[in-house]
């Protein structure tokens, strides 16, 4: 089952001076069931008009969306209780303290205070519950509204940059929630410009530039379609190694203590044999890394303007 | 969507503007009646000007009562008798100064007061949703709760009911604060059974206004998400437009707000009469307005995005 479903969504912004805005362009986007979904792009590629489409929050100009199999808006209040959320930076009443916001919010779901005081504990905010949030750090205030998020026990949790203001430790632990709830058998879907952390944390991820997702799928799968994968060799003289290796067709460049052959992985044997046939032989030889930064700039830059408002 | 009124409510009396309203009329009713406490007294009885005065007045009220003033049955507010008509509103009180407190006098008060409240009632509501559009708490709310309609209309009827309590909370205190100068330097006499049956239904239709007022008020700065628009709209209407619009258009009087509004809230008396219009009828327009501006809203949030 899809747990998220978006066809063709197109979303204009009018502009108050006239004119429009794209913030969608057709956008196809599909979410498996289980699991922890990565949402990426750059500022501007529609990632958080894609959340507020799917929660209702705007209408879009075109296409459609659906929610746990529902479509939204029309169907979304027959499944919000499903959904847990957080969009952008979580905004609560900020002359409450915590657990009076979200007993606030567990109050329109039929949630006790039991639980509350649960996801407070869950969430590392036990100690400073009853303080009003006003007086809390942006990274307490995100994750309290992670603590709003999980309050429902959701099937489905869309976290809008979950990790954003808060310092090293406290992604850390964004990070190993956000793998336990999807270890858990729920869907998180995260959108995120923080390419490494998802890269850690998600099974798989689609990639949004221009209103448009340009690759999607699994995350090895994805990383396999940056299109400078090849493999790292290491030897006594780079130079010669590099004469040899062009000499029998493979693209190779040099680096500073490295050569970096363009050819699969899999062909690796072959480099050997050149090298090894000209008496050359090598001290390291190993794929080389492709991080979802070097794919992700490949498919958000340099690409034509396909959006044309 | 009882859910959503209590959460309505509770954020409602947890906001600060609302605690400093409270403070502001717990304060105010405390002064008023300890100035007037201080500065009353009941008249010394001896005081030859003062008892010929009253006597003549006494001697009009029941000429008045009579029927010699030839007042219409029209003219008279519903739980109104003819002699509390001529006594409040008919016959001029006696010139000689009278610094006595008479609990009668108590209606006079409310029509001020009544105005003051209203209008600090109505920047309260635009504040209510304004503050939600400026925090943001809004797109909270309604990842909880997409069902859009019943979250405005639960904002909408919280507003309204914490207006019409307010106001007679506020009116409630006032008369409680003052009472003690008109026991002790002054008369409850002329405060009979009927004098307040008439005034709670007075008092009660000022809090239907409130309500309403209110509920305008909230309905405009949700149209423009934002408090100012609200109230800088209906303040200036009121202060500005109405009046220009009144000396150029004196015959759009019966559709007037101010006009409908002194109808309904005063039972007509002679100064705010509208021809051919009766008390509901105006209390009707002035309902009639607000819906108009809540289907307004209503139709707006629904559509609207929110980011």
């Amino acid at each position: 089952m899809q747990v998220i479903e978006a066809e063709g969504l197109r979303k204009e912004y009018r502009r108050l001076r006239g004119g429009r805005t794209l913030a969608l362009a057709g956008l196809d986007l599909s979410v498996p069931e289980g699991g922890v979904f990565g949402f990426l792009g750059p500022n501007g590629a529609g990632k958080t008009t894609t959340i507020r489409a799917l929660l209702g929050l705007v209408r879009p100009t075109a296409g459609r969306c659906r929610l746990l199999g529902v479509d939204t808006p029309g169907a979304l209040p027959t499944v919000i209780q499903r959904v847990g959320s957080i969009v952008e930076t979580p905004t609560l009443y900020p002359r409450f303290s915590g657990r009076r916001n979200l007993e606030l919010l567990g109050r329109l779901a039929g949630i006790g205070r039991r639980r509350v005081s649960e996801i407070l504990e869950q969430v590392g905010l036990s100690g400073r519950a009853d303080e009003s949030v006003k007086t809390y750090s942006l990274g307490m205030k995100q994750r309290l509204g992670i603590g709003a998020a999980l309050l429902k026990d959701p099937e489905l949790l869309i976290l809008d940059e979950p990790a954003n203001g808060l310092d090293p430790a406290g992604i850390k632990e964004v990070r190993d929630l956000v793998r336990r709830l999807g270890g858990e058998g729920r869907t998180v879907f995260v959108s995120s410009h923080q390419l490494s952390e998802v890269q850690q944390m998600c099974d798989r991820v689609a990639i949004l530039s221009r209103g448009r997702s340009v690759a999607s799928g699994p995350v090895a799968e994805v990383l396999a379609r940056g299109g400078h994968a090849g493999v790292v060799v290491r030897l006594a003289d780079l130079q010669a190694g590099m004469s040899v290796l062009r000499e029998a067709g493979l693209q190779t460049d040099l680096d500073t203590d490295h050569l970096t052959v363009i050819i699969p992985p899999s062909e690796a044997a072959r480099i050997s044999e050149v090298l090894a046939a000209r008496g050359l032989f090598v001290s390291e030889l190993r794929a080389q890394e492709v991080s979802l930064e070097t794919v992700f700039l490949e498919l958000t830059q340099n690409r034509p303007d396909e959006v044309k408002p | 969507m009882r859910a959503l009124l209590g959460v309505e409510f509770s954020r409602i009396l947890a906001r600060r503007v609302t605690r400093l309203f409270a403070a502001l009329a717990i304060l105010g009713a405390v002064l008023a009646g300890t100035i007037l406490f201080v500065r009353s007294h009941r008249v010394d009885p001896s005081l030859n000007q003062y008892q010929q005065a009253s006597i003549a007045r006494e001697r009009e009220v029941a000429a008045c009562a009579r029927g010699e003033y030839g007042i219409d049955e029209s003219q008279i507010p519903p739980d109104t008798t003819l002699e509390q008509y001529c006594r409040e509103f008919a016959v001029g009180f006696p010139e000689a100064p009278d610094p006595s407190f008479h609990l009668s006098h108590l209606r006079t008060v409310f029509i001020g007061t009544n105005v003051i409240l209203m209008l600090l009632l109505m920047a309260l509501a635009a504040s209510f949703v304004g503050a939600e559009w400026h925090a943001g708490t809004m797109t909270t709310l309604l990842t909880w709760e997409p069902r859009r309609l019943r979250v405005l209309g639960a904002k909408l009827i919280a507003t309204a009911v914490f207006a019409f309590v307010a106001l007679l909370a506020v009116q409630a205190l006032i008369a409680l604060a003052l009472l003690p100068s008109a026991i002790f330097h002054g008369t409850t006499s002329d405060a009979n059974g009927a004098w307040i049956r008439a005034l709670v239904w007075f008092e009660l239709r000022a809090a239907v206004i409130a309500a309403l007022a209110s509920t305008l008020s909230f309905s405009i700065a949700s149209i423009g998400r934002n408090s100012a628009v609200a109230v800088g709209g209906l303040f200036g209407y009121m202060a500005v437009l109405e009046p220009i619009v009144r000396s150029a258009r004196p015959k759009w009087q019966p559709w007037f707000i101010y006009d409908n509004v002194a109808t309904f809230i005063t039972g007509h008396p002679v100064d705010f009469a509208i021809n051919g219009r009766s008390m509901m009828a105006a209390g009707g327009v002035i309902a009639a307005y607000t819906a108009l501006t809540v289907a307004v809203a209503m139709a707006v949030f629904k559509r609207r995005d929110v980011a």
